[in-house]
């Protein structure tokens, strides 16, 4: 049987850097994901069960699912040989997937890797 | 109220995995794979405003930032996240990584902050998050 603390908060030996369970997990990433390519391939991820490549941008699925409101925090890599701005914007956001779009300063689609986290509630 | 008052938290069945209850009971997660393990937030300089798991800076080119990790990550498949801005201007801005040719690594991470013109630039304040499995 797995051991199981119930505490509302954690504190170092010394009675100092108090952070109470509710920070714990409320501050927690839910998800993250890590260099999803073109092919909605990851280098590395968190609670997503898939990827999914529409075409121009890429769906990803969460293992747990989270509550509505979340927030997503994404960035893209930058496009060699030749580095130019990309912006990477999120839609569809649905307790069990959001989608991920990649746009050139211009707004035409880019496939260069998209990294995202997640904060939020998990379901 | 509980209180426990501690320096270290192990897993008992794997020490790197402690799991935590989810907000709304119907699930568990782990506690170390939703840490952030690095952030920092600078200037134009590059000056640490503040940060976690950041040594140091650096600064190779005008819009090229970089950061070096304290603890090292364990790879450099991990996320990275992160914001730039100049107060108000007309020109949207990004924060674009080089994570898929090489200058992500588990010892530091490069950032690019550009304008969007495509134009480097170093701006007033830039933000980086990075989650990831640390070594």
């Amino acid at each position: 049987m797995a051991s199981e603390l119930r505490v509302n908060t954690l504190k170092d030996a010394a009675g100092n850097n108090s952070v109470g369970m509710s920070y714990v997990a409320n501050g927690s990433a839910k998800a993250w994901v890590a260099k999803l390519d073109s092919g909605a391939s990851a280098a590395a991820s968190f609670n997503f069960s898939s990827f999914t490549d529409n075409g121009s941008n890429n769906t990803a699925t969460f293992t747990n699912s989270m509550t509505s409101g979340y927030a997503v925090v994404c960035s893209a890599d930058e496009p060699q040989p030749s580095p130019v701005a990309r912006f990477v914007t999120v839609f569809a956001r649905g307790a069990s997937s959001f989608g991920m779009h990649t746009y050139t300063d211009t707004g035409g689609t880019s496939s260069v890797p998209q990294h995202a986290i997640i904060q939020g509630d998990l379901a | 109220m509980s209180e426990i008052l501690v320096n270290k938290l192990t897993g008992k069945t794997t020490a790197g995995n402690i799991t935590v209850t989810s907000e709304g009971g119907a699930a568990t997660q782990s506690l170390q794979q939703g840490l952030a393990k690095a952030w920092v937030s600078f200037n134009a300089t590059p000056s640490v405003g503040d940060s976690l798991n950041i040594t140091s800076l650096t600064d190779s080119a005008s819009g090229r930032p970089g950061a070096n990790y304290i603890s090292a990550m364990a790879n450099d498949d991990y996320a990275s996240a992160g914001m730039c801005g100049q107060g108000q201007t007309t020109n949207p801005s990004a924060v674009n990584f080089d994570g898929s040719y090489g200058m992500q690594s588990t010892a530091s991470i490069a950032v690019v902050t550009s304008e969007g013109s495509d134009s480097k630039r170093d701006y007033a304040l830039t933000t980086i998050l990075v989650h990831g499995d640390l070594a």
